[in-house]
């Protein structure tokens, strides 16, 4: 009987001891995840996380901002069929009233890529040693391609901030210091232009199949981000060169015309893409373009084109602001009968609604009105095509001066103008006599070709940096609406560029908002 | 694998260590030699048929048994012919006599004639669970039990319910009075702020939890989490024990911070088989709310308020609010619905309840089952829930008690469809009850024709109207009730096993080990369709005709080993208790959801069907935890007690060198009634006891494998599959720490007929929990999962008073309970990067209140401007139109510029932060410019109240007159403020949404004397945070009021009925109080959320309702 006892009471503390001794049994790993120490063993675990910092850029918050930094605060959009409460934010920008508490002066979509960047810089060199099949050339190629993604995350950032923390660690734990400083701007535009050097050594520049080759980076997006960026920093001959490189690429071409708005916008990936971000119906839609732009469901966007800038209701006056049917002087109209005017927009009910992204294609009648046929599938979104690049390099020559180069850069201009003006004269240069008139004539083109692709309010942003003053951005910006819009623009050049959010300042004290945004100090005795 | 193989090892181990103890004693094979033998009965020496002889070991354990025959003949195959047998039989005095090698038994019974004689049992209440077994008076932590004989009558669908008021220091606040809503509850206030203040519930010594998906937002999770007290049946309670102080609930350690609730299940006993029904009905009525305007007032509103910020007629011209016969849809729009009566009704509660009990000398069972079917009082709801629950005791003998208890909860629950999309619609998160009260009154429930009629499809308000959004997409709440389905099943089984095995003669000392083994098995199904015909998105949108169907289960596996160890002294003035503990809990969750849209509308449909597939999920997690624990309690002549807790808890939630926990706690108690020198007060002084305890406790985080920096999928790009970085590790996570003391007294007078339990308590946390907190988005990532963020400290007391007949004749007596309690939490310490997150800048806009937290204060308190009233006039004049919007000075005297004209008032003038400035118009709202400025800003804002209650308790007596009881009870609390959004939300004529009948009185010309100031569309500045819907929250509420009724058992008798008993119970019958909402008990705010003040939102007061009931015993 004792015997027994003794037996139990021994079991049960060797059961304990025996348990207890195993402190591992509390190690437990995540099991629909996997942890830091098990992961980059093999080149998969590269390419996956690789392919997240280009599915990171697919995000709405991303598309969004791209939206909204680049083409909303501009001239060329205004309310469309009214904003859902989930785009006050938006409103608030339209209405001119931007402040540090608005959703788009948030940057994280942006960062999220960059620590994902970070992330895989830091580990895939790790990986050549545990996986024999990567080889020190295929994390060249990763390299490249992450760090022209960082690059071109720096470089949204620095048009829209100007200056902004430049992070190049890795987020991995809790005890590192996440309350950077902002760094001047041009240390992040060396920063950027160091990363696309290295790429431009080791990018590749076909990966076999059209959609690899327009939806990741390939050597033509490399030089292409470094020509913006050239033409940002106003390296002007940097940047016709890098172009040049690109331009050389014979697989590159402009679309013809009668297939351009279907090839480049519906079926996307056209021969004249270079970079654009792959959505999928199933996996990823891009549903900002679909409700801010429309789509089969709503063909009514939330924004629209101004009605003031719109081909058929101004133009009269020489040197208005619409690019379309443009009086270049009494007897010289630039754009009379522009497609583009019909492809990128449609009116209904008094407005022009976009059409642009939000459709397959237009057709005409006998009687010459405009169909259109809207899209129910989900848009890539574009983010470098040939024609963007060759009024980059028109607008480069332009600021280089001299006859040879306004010679060039007006036929650079006539490429794109011709195509959407089929049977036309090409644009003539006695018309462009001054530089003053090349530089707008380069600016128009920009903005009929490029209209609602992001690119609009940087173009001119561009003006008012060279400038050194917002007097032209805001003229015209301020013609968007024919009510009351002094506010739109920017009273100074800081204001061109976004707050810092108010959440981000709380968080890292080492921030300090942007000037035109800080704060005044409290006024009790005034 | 390899893990797995791990964990099974060990849970074969642990139920090999409970069979054990059976193979061991069943061991001693007997020489299997046969005996028989013949029963007669000593009355007509007949042979008794169908007699029960068993062999007993010295134990009494039942080793062989064997029935006689129609001879009275038996033949038994016995064991050992050391052992004895026993023969029974119904109405025959029992037998035991020894074999003593004998191979043939024949054995007379005697008749039981005799009654029983009066047997008196003496018995000394304890408490406790297992092997761990202190007398009542011994225990020196504050700890209040509530027997639930109490309850009896009450129709009460969950314990939290049961429990409000009744016991001191721990706090239920139900969250509104809209059906289902739930209850915040808090032991002595908030420890914690990672959001689960909620206390520990325990259901027969086993933590009686369920795992939470990692990604589940605790801090508004009261709902939820509570649902899960439904699934106990209160029927089946026995009673409840709150371990109020540290030293009590460090016995759960890591768990135990926000407090323990103990539930013991009823029980069988010895004794025949006794059957008990019970059925209840209830009905509920919910009572008016608001009054919200009609169609005609609503659309007069609209215009003015449209009109009235630009004086533009254009603006006003709304084809849904002009009632122009020529619109097309004129007939939909001349409607005047009452949408809040349109989407009630009265709610039904049908409850059965069955139990069988009974037992004999060996086993006792007690097996239950209930079912309620509810009809709530909004339209589209529907509970039903069968649960069952059966325990059975099973002595194998003297020293060995096996028991097993299983419960079973299948619920089946139709609740309200709710929008949950994020994407800025009106819709959003709203109850069927929220989007009545904001839908405008002129449109109809149904479609109606040319002439008027209605047609038999809902009325969707179409996408192209011009109406603003706030209305044009607000679904139409019946529609929402009736067609959309969102179905809630939940299955719950909790098997339990276990043993208990005294080592020693128990007589002689005890030492007994206990091990028990516990399964929870969960599931829940959702299943929710949104059919087209409720929105006026097109078909083929992703929102609508859209399923989502969500499965998820966890099982989790608790088991604890225990040895206790109480000696027997030759002194009787020792008692000493020893007990240790090893625990374990093992379990896992996992979770599968699926969404398609563009299925075919009409009858519900499976989100597997043919269709857009937009999402598809699955997660699993899984868990350990263990503990190491020892307890001791030591008495001296009964009158000086020390009690002592170690426990020693590790949980895989936390990385390495953190993953261990320690959690000690101490009481005293010294008895001083019982000490010699006091026998002279012992008449009227029955109890004088004095309690110290001091104990540590903690709280853990509410999610797993937050120390490794993790890596998730993240769709794909170009047909690769992402991954990427989905947290950021946390290096140095630590247990959140709660030290307590209390010192506690307990006072009973004249034989304890008046008893005071009074405890005085302060509570120190430190390495508070912080979920979610904000990062710096330049590191990728926009939240750190937890931190430590810092401390807090939490005083209070609690008096808790009992008379127990006190008045007291042949058939009348009375008893009273009262109980009253306060406490102060004040914050120590906070990380600068979370105060900078809760002080953000006042934002300048309508509705908002200026949340601060501070070092050294309590949370809570409310900041904002002081409402003034309306501005009468639009233009001063003086002596004639005083009352007008212009800035005065510090003497009142009306500010004048350098042109001699007065000075305008501004709201914002300065223009800070973005804001704009505003100049304030007649019939706009007037706040108190403290510093005479003319510009209301933030330098305006002032300090207008707490939203803590300064008192909080409950009172009630129980009146008994023959078979006839009364029960009352009241629940109070005294000064606390609370900002009423629920009025302001009806009162602010902002949005399109219907406004309360308030507003007909609102400024309308010059002129105008109102407190209601003039409509505005989206525009000005009329319901700034302002003490304007600041209100006092104190409040008296009747609770309940019961009559129970037992027919008396002469008349039963007749029936061969055991007990009947009727019940009537009236349920919250009125509310004392100032405030003008519609409800002043409010629940708790996170200081998460909005720094702890207490808004209420709620449009819907508690329900009043009556239940009869009858309980028949046979």
């Amino acid at each position: 009987m004792i015997k027994r006892n003794i037996y139990i009471i021994g079991l049960s503390v060797l059961l304990l001891i025996g348990i207890t001794g195993c402190s591992q049994w509390l190690d437990l790993k995540p099991e629909s995840e996997i942890i830091l120490d098990d992961f980059w063993q093999s080149q998969s675990d590269v390419e996956s996380v690789l392919a997240a910092c280009y599915r990171g850029l697919t995000e709405d918050a991303v598309i969004s901002r791209m939206i909204v930094w680049g083409e909303l605060r501009s001239d060329n959009m205004i309310t469309g069929n009214g904003f859902p409460n989930a785009r006050y934010d938006m409103q608030k920008i339209l209405d001119g009233d931007l402040v540090p508490s608005n959703a788009y002066a948030s940057w994280s979509s942006f960062y999220s890529v960059i620590n994902d960047c970070n992330t895989l810089l830091l580990y895939a060199p790790k990986v050549v040693d545990r996986d024999n099949n990567f080889t020190l050339t295929d994390l060249h190629q990763v390299q490249a391609e992450a760090m022209t993604l960082r690059a071109l995350c720096y470089f949204y950032l620095v048009r829209t901030y100007k200056e902004v923390p430049l992070v190049e660690e890795a987020s991995i734990n809790d005890i590192q210091n996440y309350s950077l400083p902002k760094s001047p701007e041009d240390t992040i535009i060396n920063h950027i232009i160091r990363d696309l050097l290295y790429a431009q050594k080791y990018a590749k520049t076909d990966f076999g199949i059209t959609a690899y080759n327009k939806g990741k980076i390939t050597l033509d997006a490399v030089n292409t981000i470094l020509a913006d960026v050239y033409l940002w920093n106003q390296q002007y001959e940097k940047c016709v060169e890098t172009a040049n490189l690109v331009l050389a690429d014979k697989n590159l071409k402009l679309e013809q015309a009668k297939y351009a708005y279907s090839h480049v916008f519906y079926f996307g990936n056209s021969t004249e893409s270079i970079f654009e971000l792959q959505f999928n119906e199933n996996v990823q839609k891009n549903n900002t373009v679909i409700s801010m732009y429309g789509s089969n469901a709503n063909p009514i966007g939330e924004v629209s084109f101004p009605t003031t800038l719109a081909y058929d209701q101004v133009g009269t006056e020489v040197g208005a602001f619409s690019p379309f049917d443009y009086k270049v002087s009494s007897s010289v109209i630039e754009s009379a009968n522009d497609i583009r005017a019909k492809d990128s927009y449609a009116l209904y009910g008094g407005k022009y609604f976009i059409f642009k992204y939000a459709g397959i294609n237009r057709s005409e009648t006998l009687t010459g009105a405009s169909m259109y046929f809207y899209r129910s599938g989900t848009p890539n979104w574009i983010v470098y095509r040939l024609s963007d690049l060759m009024l980059m390099k028109a607008e480069a020559l332009v600021e280089l001066d001299g006859e040879a180069n306004m010679k060039d850069a007006l036929s650079l201009v006539n490429k794109t103008y011709l195509r959407s003006n089929e049977g036309q004269d090409s644009l003539s240069i006695k018309n462009y006599t001054t530089k003053f008139e090349m530089e707008k004539l380069v600016l128009r083109e920009r903005q009929r070709e490029l209209l609602f692709e992001g690119k609009r309010w940087f173009d001119l942003e561009r003006i008012a940096r060279r400038e050194n003053s917002t007097s032209t951005l805001n003229d015209y910006v301020e013609h968007k609406s024919s009510g009351n819009t002094v506010s739109l623009g920017a009273p100074v050049l800081d204001a061109m560029y976004m707050p810092i959010p108010t959440s981000e300042l709380e968080a890292n004290p080492n921030l300090k908002q942007n000037p035109y945004y800080e704060e005044t100090s409290s006024s009790s005795n005034r | 694998m390899k893990k797995n193989m791990k964990s099974t090892i060990t849970i074969m181990s642990l139920m090999l260590s409970l069979i054990l103890p059976f193979h061991s004693v069943g061991q001693n094979k007997g020489d299997g030699t046969i005996i028989q033998g013949e029963i007669t009965s000593a009355t007509d020496k007949l042979p008794l048929i169908g007699v029960n002889v068993t062999e007993m070991d010295v134990n009494n354990r039942v080793v062989s048994a064997a029935v006689t025959d129609i001879n009275g003949h038996y033949v038994l195959r016995v064991k050992s012919l050391q052992n004895r047998l026993a023969i029974s039989y119904v109405g025959f005095i029992k037998q035991t006599l020894k074999i003593n090698n004998k191979k043939e038994l024949n054995i007379v019974l005697a008749e039981n004639t005799h009654s029983l004689g009066n047997v008196v049992v003496t018995a000394v209440q304890k408490h406790g669970e297992g092997g761990y077994v202190i007398p009542e008076r011994e225990i020196g932590t504050a700890m209040q039990t509530i027997d639930f004989k109490q309850m009896e009558g009450l129709q009460v669908s969950s314990v939290d319910e049961a429990l409000q008021g009744r016991i001191a220091g721990l706090d239920i606040v139900a969250n509104s009075g809209d059906p289902g809503s739930g209850t915040s509850m808090r032991i002595r206030g908030v420890t914690s702020i990672n959001g689960s203040s909620q206390p520990l519930i325990v259901v027969n010594g086993i933590p009686y939890e369920t795992q939470i998906d990692p990604n589940f937002d605790f801090a508004n999770s009261n709902q939820e989490q509570y649902a899960n007290m439904l699934s106990i049946n209160p029927d089946d309670i026995l009673e409840i024990t709150v371990l109020k102080d540290a030293a009590a609930s460090a016995i759960w350690g890591s768990k135990g911070a926000n407090g323990v609730l103990m539930i013991t299940t009823k029980k069988g006993a010895s004794g025949p088989t006794r059957v008990d029904y019970t059925y209840r009905y209830t009905r509920t009525v919910q009572p008016k709310g608001l009054n919200m305007l009609s169609g005609g007032d609503f659309t007069m509103l609209m215009k003015q308020s449209y009109l009235n910020p630009r004086q533009d007629d254009n603006a006003t011209n709304i084809n849904e609010y002009n009632y122009d016969p020529n619109f097309p849809e004129y007939e939909n729009f001349n409607n005047n619905v009452d949408w809040i009566k349109e989407v009630t009704q009265v709610g039904n509660i049908n409850d059965h309840y069955l139990t069988v009990s009974g037992g004999g000398e060996r086993a006792n069972y007690r097996v239950s089952a209930g079912f309620l079917r509810q009809n709530g009082t909004v339209i589209g709801q529907e509970l039903s829930r069968f649960s069952s629950r059966a325990n059975l005791e099973y002595t194998v003998s003297d020293r060995i008690k096996f028991t097993t208890e299983i419960s079973l909860t299948n619920t089946d629950n139709n609740r309200n469809y709710t929008y949950n999309f994020n994407d800025g619609s009106p819709n959003e998160d709203k109850s069927i009850l929220a989007i009545a009260y904001n839908k405008m009154p002129n449109v109809g429930v149904y479609a109606q024709d040319l002439e008027g009629n209605n047609t038999n499809s809902y009325y969707n308000i179409s996408r192209g109207s011009s109406l603003n959004g706030d209305q044009r997409d607000l679904v139409n709440p019946v529609a929402l009730a009736r067609l959309a389905k969102n179905e809630l099943k939940t299955f719950r089984i909790l098997p339990t096993f276990r043993l208990q095995y005294d080592l020693t003669d128990p007589e002689k000392q005890l030492l007994r080990f206990s091990s028990y083994v516990s399964f929870d098995i969960n599931n829940n199904k959702t299943n929710m369709f949104l059919p087209q015909e409720v929105s006026n998105l097109i078909w083929s949108d992703s929102k609508v005709n859209r399923a989502d169907n969500s499965d998820n289960e966890s099982l989790t596996i608790y088991a604890d080993n225990n040895i206790a160890w109480q000696p027997k002294f030759t002194n009787e003035d020792h008692s000493l208790l020893l007990y240790g503990s090893f625990q374990l809990t093992t379990g896992n969750y996992s979770n599968q959801g699926i969404v398609s849209y563009s299925l075919p509308s009409g009858e519900a449909i499976d989100a597997s069907n043919l269709a857009y597939l937009t999402g598809a999920n699955t997660s699993h997690s899984s868990y350990r935890s263990l503990a190491f624990m020892v307890r001791g309690h030591y008495a001296y002549k009964s009158r000086y007690i020390i009690d002592g807790t170690f426990r020693r808890d590790g949980s895989t939630k936390f990385g390495a060198g953190n993953k261990f926990g320690n959690f000690p706690g101490v009481s005293l108690k010294w008895i001083a009634s019982d000490e010699p020198f006091m026998k002279s007060t012992k008449k009227w002084l029955s109890t004088l006891a004095f309690r110290p305890a001091w104990g540590v406790s903690g709280n853990q985080p509410g999610s797993e494998y937050l120390h490794f920096s993790r890596y998730g999928t993240y769709g794909s790009y170009l047909d690769v599959t992402a991954v990427k970085p989905t947290s950021l590790q946390l290096t140095n996570l630590k247990w959140e720490n709660t030290t307590s003391y209390n010192y506690g007294l307990d006072l009973g007078l004249f034989d304890d007929k008046y008893v005071f339990d009074i405890n005085l308590y302060s509570k120190h946390t430190k390495d508070l929990l912080f979920p979610k907190v904000n990062i710096s988005n330049i590191s990728g990532f926009s939240q750190l999962s937890y931190i430590n963020g810092g401390s807090m400290d939490n005083q209070g007391w609690e008096v808790n008073f009992y008379a127990n007949r006190f008045v007291k004749t042949k058939d009348f007596s009375i008893d009273f309970r009262f109980n009253l309690s306060n406490y102060k939490n004040t914050l120590i310490d906070l990380n600068q990067t979370l105060l900078d997150s809760y002080n953000s800048d006042y934002d300048y806009k309508n509705g908002s209140y200026l949340t601060r937290v501070q070092k050294g204060n309590s949370f809570g308190s409310i900041y904002g401007f002081r409402y003034k009233g309306v501005y009468q006039y639009d233009k001063y004049i003086a002596g004639s139109q005083e009352n007008a919007p212009v800035a005065h000075d510090a003497g009142g005297k009306v500010i004048t510029q350098q042109d001699g004209t007065p000075r305008a008032m501004w709201f914002n003038y300065y223009g800070k932060n973005g804001g704009a400035p505003y100049k304030f118009r007649g019939g706009d709202a007037i706040y108190e410019d403290i510093n005479h400025d003319g510009s209301i800003d933030e330098l305006d804002i002032v300090y207008l109240g707490n939203s803590n209650p300064k008192l909080n308790g409950g009172f009630g007596p129980t009146f008994r007159y023959k078979n006839l009881s009364c029960n009352m009870f009241f629940n109070f609390r005294y000064g606390n403020k609370i900002i009423n959004a629920a009025r302001m939300n009806a009162e602010n004529m902002y949005y399109d949404n219907n406004q309360s009948t308030a507003v007909n009185w609102r400024w309308r010309k010059d002129g105008d004397i109102t407190q209601m100031p003039r409509a505005l569309h989206q525009y000005g500045f009329n319901w700034l945070g302002s003490d304007r819907y600041v209100e006092d929250g104190s409040f008296l509420r009747f609770k309940y009021l019961t009559f129970n009724y037992s027919v008396p058992s002469k008349l039963l008798k007749k029936y061969s009925i055991d007990k009947l008993s009727l019940y009537f119970t009236l349920n919250n019958l009125y509310v004392w109080s100032k405030y003008t909402g519609v409800d002043p008990e409010v629940g708790y705010g996170a200081l998460t959320s909005n720094a702890g003040l207490a808004v209420d939102g709620s449009n819907t007061p508690r329900s009043k309702d009556f239940t009869l009931g009858i309980s028949v015993g046979l």
